[in-house]
């Protein structure tokens, strides 16, 4: 009995020991911080950022370029150039270029791989670049060389403050799945610097267009009401310029389908301050004033709700408020009856918003 | 003094680390046959079914203390019948046991040791448990109380940090829900509650017997518990809609798992660490009562030396077996039949034992 | 057949200078042992015979209390021939003052009590002789432990003499139940041992079983209580120890409140105390002298110590070699550039500073003291840093082993941390082959052999085994309750009374 387990701890240890199969140094990989993918005629051009290790406090990178097929054709071939294995374990962010996220086979088939990847983390991030990927990703940006972390920590940021819907690519293949569309940031060059200001509009995996930042603020506040705000709205009252911010907002959802006719509105209350006014004027003690100020923001911000719902329903034909994801949790039975000719029903869709304000404070001085 | 027994709520945990494993193996099959994200009806049917299924099964196994259903069965059905639901019994448990260790070792394959032959994996887990079973259940009692305090309740404590990026209005709609579609998955809710065939053996080990109605009931409302909260989880998380693509919901929840100020940034291998350990202990309980069910389907004195019959039995059929997600198309039918097995045996012996009791 | 091995069977003979032939016999060669014929007696008509081994006597309360008061009596003259009675009666009773005597009847008792250091006297015409109480050597004096002191507490420690240390133990429990049963081990050592219980409170299977396997102990020597330790234990080839020893008398004495058996060895510092569990290595007499919420703080600090020392090397190797994506992406980065230069994988290096750590540490035990801790210090800064700078080793390495040491450092009981220590270069290897699943299953393979293991009857790691049913045992686990809410004993030992 001794004897046979001698045998079989020397077999295991001997197999063990030709072992260690996925044993490889942590500085023995190549780590791609940022990948962005471009179409080009026959197949899709890989951007890949490789941070350098290095002991010095500059941080320095490579940039690496290949056409191939998808991922895993890429990392293929890129193994063969390269003395270390390249890893996609610590990648940060991936920019889509814009030529590709208008082709939605090729969204879908990008998207279907990641999904698909263990080591790909699901929380990746994701953006699309306002016109080759590759240029964003090779964009020497000063105070933070590597783009992949300047990236991610900015969409990190925006997230939080609540400036984009989506920032991961979890939220967005959650989004299309569950409605159709969604609205991922747009990343831009920005002199010596990059940006991401607008969203780009997926309808069906594939980008329809651009909101512009107001658009963008005026969909947040629609989508997530808790955490929205809408800054520094600029108006004009008796010839003097004030400014306010809106940090609260208070709304409730009223939706209903007659036949194929969708009403939504949404009443939403603002709670706002001032941010500038004009030194020497007591005018903000006067509530009639006040009054007059809280009309003239109200017309400013639904102007620019009301065009953003009218390119949402007319130019873009997406739903990108999530009416629809609304109308399966809340009302099934009635979604159920319009769920295939859905598109129609809300490009004729009445959606309304009614706003109120309220003058919150003036800040520290009357 | 110390008696070579377990204590009832050693038995308790053995039942629901049984059922938790199998409930996260089988959560993929619940997610895609009800269209609509109220499969909790269905866990809640299956856990009516066998709360209520208990009683006359528990009755009986007070009746025939310290022996086993397939002690009982001897006792009650002829030979022949009795024969047969040993060997039911061995072959329903060397299936689980596999599947469990495949489905296992690929997640483990996929997650940690990418170019790590599958072979080797298993049959790392496989000499693993069979050393723990071959010690008898009193250990595997003491691995299974320690498994839920080191493991099990991390692991459910880690998967709860996800609900930071949850949407709990995923839980919607309710109504009107898909009817076809919740009774259609009962039978697989109530194979995940794997612990219902296990208790038909670990009750005989238990020291105060007369506690094990009880401590059975407890087993069926906590694992409901647990499996609800584990169903509601990855919906919160994922909704209904992409959850049906999932292959392994749990460990993809685990990627999302947001502990403030924890600085691993792959949790889902955190979580995994945790789960080596809660499916290595089930492993190692199911191993251990298929031995008890080849000592009594075959009449032997003892059996620890079982393991060594089972260990190339196991390993064959964990390499073999195609994974999880292949074989849902086609395991429709042999889960009704394991199911409703597994609740018409106990049934029907405590049937036709009320029944000579009743016959003067 | 030779003398030795007939001494049970050679009776003490009516005449001295037999007896003193015989001996002489026995300690051949051996120029320690003293034989003093005397005449005592008023009118010095009886002999004497006293025998000793010089230097275990006292020679001062021989003299004064036996010698002096039998040359003055003078009912001895009357003792006649062989007459037992009137030798116990007038003997024992009267004439001798020293508080410890008996009676001898055969050589080999003689032997083995003046090998005790009892001074041995024999009465011509007596087929008896008498031992009388004078051990008197060397003691080392009261000292506090040096391998478990504390910050408050009792700064005595037991000493290498068992009865002193019998009545170190006595001073705290005051309870006539606390018996003291004496036995001895070892053919040719003859070690004395006492085995210590409160009557009413321990269980008695496990006593039963405690004595019978010190009756068991079949060997020539036991020198020091380690001896006894492993004889006794459960499963010699565990690393975990399965029986506690202490050289504090405050740890003891709680010990036998508990429902604990105590064996006291004689030459050693170092009682045993038994049945142990895994729970019982990780408490320290000082949790319950602090505030309880502060040692409440202190034991989840020694909890959290106790993964760090088995498995932070382990982890380092996982992480760096399987699983880099576990890491913050900063942290990994760093670790990366760090290890460019570095000739060794990450499970060598961590292999490497483990075998230097074990051996500072030997080294340190056996340099005097004043040098000795300076010695580890410097050696330790020495050679991590001189490592780092010569490119053998990384930061990272150096940080992790100089933490797993001090974690060590946190297990109150030595012997456990040995255990820990030893079990590190075990996972270290399983992380190098298989990564975190090898350290998974390693710790699988762990908890195997600890649910299996037992103490006298007690499963190794209780209470968690049976966290329902014994929830009262769990709270002075990880937590030290209010001294008002420890008022049942430990469940798990199964005393006679729990409260």
């Amino acid at each position: 009995m001794k004897n046979i387990k001698i045998i079989i701890i020397t077999i295991l240890t001997s197999i063990f020991l030709t072992a260690c199969w996925d044993s490889v140094e942590i500085n023995k990989r190549e780590y791609i911080f940022a990948v962005g993918i471009d179409k080009n005629d026959k197949n899709l051009t890989f951007t890949a950022e490789i941070p350098k290790i290095n002991e010095g406090s500059e941080e320095q990178r490579l940039v690496y370029t290949k056409d191939s097929a998808n991922f895993a054709d890429f990392y293929a071939t890129s193994y063969l150039h390269s003395e270390k294995a390249i890893s996609d374990r610590l990648m940060q962010v991936i920019v889509l270029g814009e030529d590709l996220a208008r082709d939605a086979e090729t969204v879908k088939r990008i998207f279907d791989e990641i999904q698909r990847s263990p080591q790909m983390n699901r929380r990746v991030k994701i953006c699309i670049a306002k016109g080759k990927a590759q240029d964003i990703i090779n964009t020497e940006i000063p105070s933070n060389p590597i783009v992949g972390r300047f990236l991610s920590e900015m969409l990190i940021k925006l997230k939080r403050e609540n400036y984009q819907d989506v920032y991961t690519f979890d939220e967005a293949i959650l989004n299309l799945g569950k409605t159709g569309n969604t609205m991922v940031p747009v990343v831009e060059a920005n002199e010596k610097s990059l940006k991401i200001e607008r969203a780009g509009v997926f309808k069906e995996y594939e980008l329809k267009g651009f909101l512009e930042p107001d658009e963008v603020a005026a969909v947040m506040v629609v989508l997530n009401p808790d955490k929205a705000k809408i800054r520094n709205v600029n108006i004009m009252v008796e010839g003097t310029n004030v400014s306010l911010g809106v940090v609260d907002i208070i709304m409730t959802t009223d939706m209903n389908i007659s036949g194929d006719k969708l009403t939504v509105d949404y009443y939403a209350t603002l709670n706002s301050y001032i941010d500038s006014f004009i030194i020497g004027s007591n005018k903000l003690e006067d509530q009639s004033y006040l009054n007059k100020i809280k009309e003239e923001a109200i017309k400013s911000i639904l102007t620019v709700s009301e065009s953003t719902l009218d390119k949402l329903q007319q130019v873009y034909k997406t739903d990108l408020l999530k009416i629809k994801e609304d109308l399966f949790k809340y009302h099934k039975q009635d979604y159920e009856k319009i769920s295939d000719k859905y598109d129609e029903i809300f490009e004729a869709a009445d959606i309304n918003i009614h706003l109120d304000m309220v003058i919150k404070s003036t800040g520290l001085v009357k | 003094m110390f008696e070579h027994k377990i204590t009832p709520y050693q038995n308790l945990s053995i039942l629901i680390l049984v059922s938790f494993a199998f409930q996260s193996i089988l959560m993929p099959l619940l997610l895609t046959e009800i269209d609509g994200p109220v499969g909790w009806m269905t866990i809640i049917i299956a856990g009516l079914v066998l709360y209520f299924a208990l009683k006359p099964i528990n009755k009986m196994m007070l009746k025939y203390k310290d022996n086993s259903v397939l002690s009982i069965t001897n006792n009650i059905f002829p030979k022949f019948l009795s024969k047969l639901a040993g060997i039911y019994y061995i072959v329903m448990f060397l299936t689980a046991n596999s599947i469990l260790m495949k489905d296992f070792a690929e997640q483990i394959k996929l997650m940690m040791l990418f170019r790590t032959p599958l072979g080797t994996i298993i049959i790392l887990i496989l000499l693993t448990a069979s050393y723990a079973t071959k010690k008898g259940i009193k250990t595997i009692a003491n691995i299974a109380s320690i498994a839920v305090l080191i493991a099990f309740i991390p692991y459910l404590l880690i998967i709860i940090f996800s609900t930071y990026y949850a949407d709990y209005s995923n839980v919607f709609p309710i109504y009107p829900f898909d009817v076809t579609g919740v009774f259609k998955s009962v039978p697989g809710s109530i194979l995940g509650f794997f612990g219902f065939s296990i208790l038909l053996f670990s009750n005989s080990k238990v020291t105060v017997q007369e506690n094990n109605r009880l401590i059975n009931r407890k087993f069926i409302i906590i694992s409901s518990i647990l499996y609800i909260a584990c169903y509601l989880l990855i919906i919160v998380k994922f909704g209904i809609k992409e959850s049906v693509h999932l292959v392994w919901p749990f460990i993809s929840v685990m990627k999302f798992v947001n502990i403030p100020g924890f600085f691993f940034e792959s949790t889902e291998i955190v979580g995994l660490c945790f789960q080596i350990v809660v499916t290595f202990s089930c492993i190692c309980i199911i191993a251990y009562f298929t031995n008890m069910a080849m000592q009594e389907t075959f009449k032997t004195r003892e059996n620890g030396y079982f393991i060594f019959i089972q260990i190339p039995v196991l390993y064959i059929m964990a390499v073999v077996l195609p994974g999880m997600y292949m074989m849902f198309p086609y395991i429709q039918w042999p889960i009704i039949v394991f199911s409703s097995l597994n609740l018409l045996i106990p049934l029907i012996a405590a049937l036709i034992d009320r029944t000579k009791q009743k016959m003067p | 057949m030779s003398i030795y091995q007939d001494l049970a069977n050679i009776k003490v003979d009516a005449d001295l200078k037999r007896n003193e032939t015989a001996l002489k016999e026995v300690f051949r060669d051996a120029n320690d042992i003293v034989f003093r014929n005397m005449k005592v007696g008023q009118n010095k008509k009886l002999k004497i015979l006293l025998f000793y081994v010089d230097g275990m006597i006292t020679k001062d309360s021989i003299s004064e209390y036996a010698v002096q008061t039998l040359m003055e009596s003078i009912t001895l003259e009357s003792l006649g021939k062989s007459n037992e009675i009137e030798l116990e009666n007038k003997v024992l009773q009267t004439n001798i003052a020293i508080t410890e005597l008996g009676v001898l009847q055969t050589l080999q008792e003689c032997v083995d009590k003046a090998l005790s250091g009892e001074t041995i006297l024999f009465i011509d015409t007596c087929t008896k002789a008498i031992w009388l109480s004078s051990r008197g050597w060397q003691l080392r004096g009261i000292q506090e432990p040096a391998a478990e002191t504390l910050i408050r507490g009792a700064r005595d420690g037991f000493i290498e003499t068992m009865k002193i240390n019998i009545t170190l133990i006595r001073r705290r429990i005051r309870d006539p139940k606390l018996k003291v049963k004496y036995m001895q081990v070892g053919t040719r050592s003859k070690t004395d041992l006492a085995l210590m219980y409160i009557e009413d409170i321990v269980n008695n299977t496990v006593l039963e079983e405690v004595e019978k396997r010190i009756k068991n102990i079949d060997t020539e020597a036991v020198l020091e209580s380690s001896y006894i330790e492993e004889l006794i234990e459960d499963d010699v080839y565990s690393p975990f120890p399965q029986v506690e020893n202490t050289e504090r008398p405050d740890a003891a004495a709680s010990a036998l409140l508990e429902g604990r058996v105590v064996i006291a060895v004689d030459n050693t510092p170092t009682v045993l105390m038994a049945p142990a569990t895994f729970v019982s290595f990780m408490q320290s007499s000082e949790d319950y002298y602090e505030r309880w919420m502060l040692a409440c703080l202190i034991r989840m600090i020694r909890y959290i110590a106790l993964p760090i020392v088995m498995l932070l090397p382990a982890i380092y190797v996982a992480v760096t070699q399987f699983h880099p994506n576990m890491l913050p992406t900063q942290l990994a980065l760093y670790v990366a550039a760090s290890r460019a230069n570095v000739p060794f994988p990450p499970y060598f290096e961590a292999l490497l500073m483990e075998l230097v750590m074990e051996l500072v540490r030997e080294a340190s035990l056996r340099i005097t003291t004043p040098v000795g801790s300076t010695i580890g210090l410097v050696s330790g800064l020495v050679i991590g840093s001189a490592s780092v700078e010569a490119g053998l080793i990384t930061p990272i390495a150096v940080i992790i082993v100089a933490l797993t040491s001090l974690a060590s450092f946190a297990i109150p009981s030595y012997n456990f941390s040995t255990s820990l220590r030893m079990i590190r270069f075990a996972f270290i290897i399983v992380a190098s082959f298989f990564g975190l699943f090898g350290i998974s299953i390693g710790l699988c393979i762990l908890i195997i052999h600890l649910s299996t293991l037992k103490s006298f009857g007690v499963p190794y790691l209780t209470p968690m085994t049976h966290f329902v049913e014994r929830k009262s045992d769990l709270k002075d686990t990880i937590i030290r309750p209010k001294i008002k809410t420890l008022v049942r004993r430990p469940k798990y030992l199964q005393v006679k009374k729990e409260k």
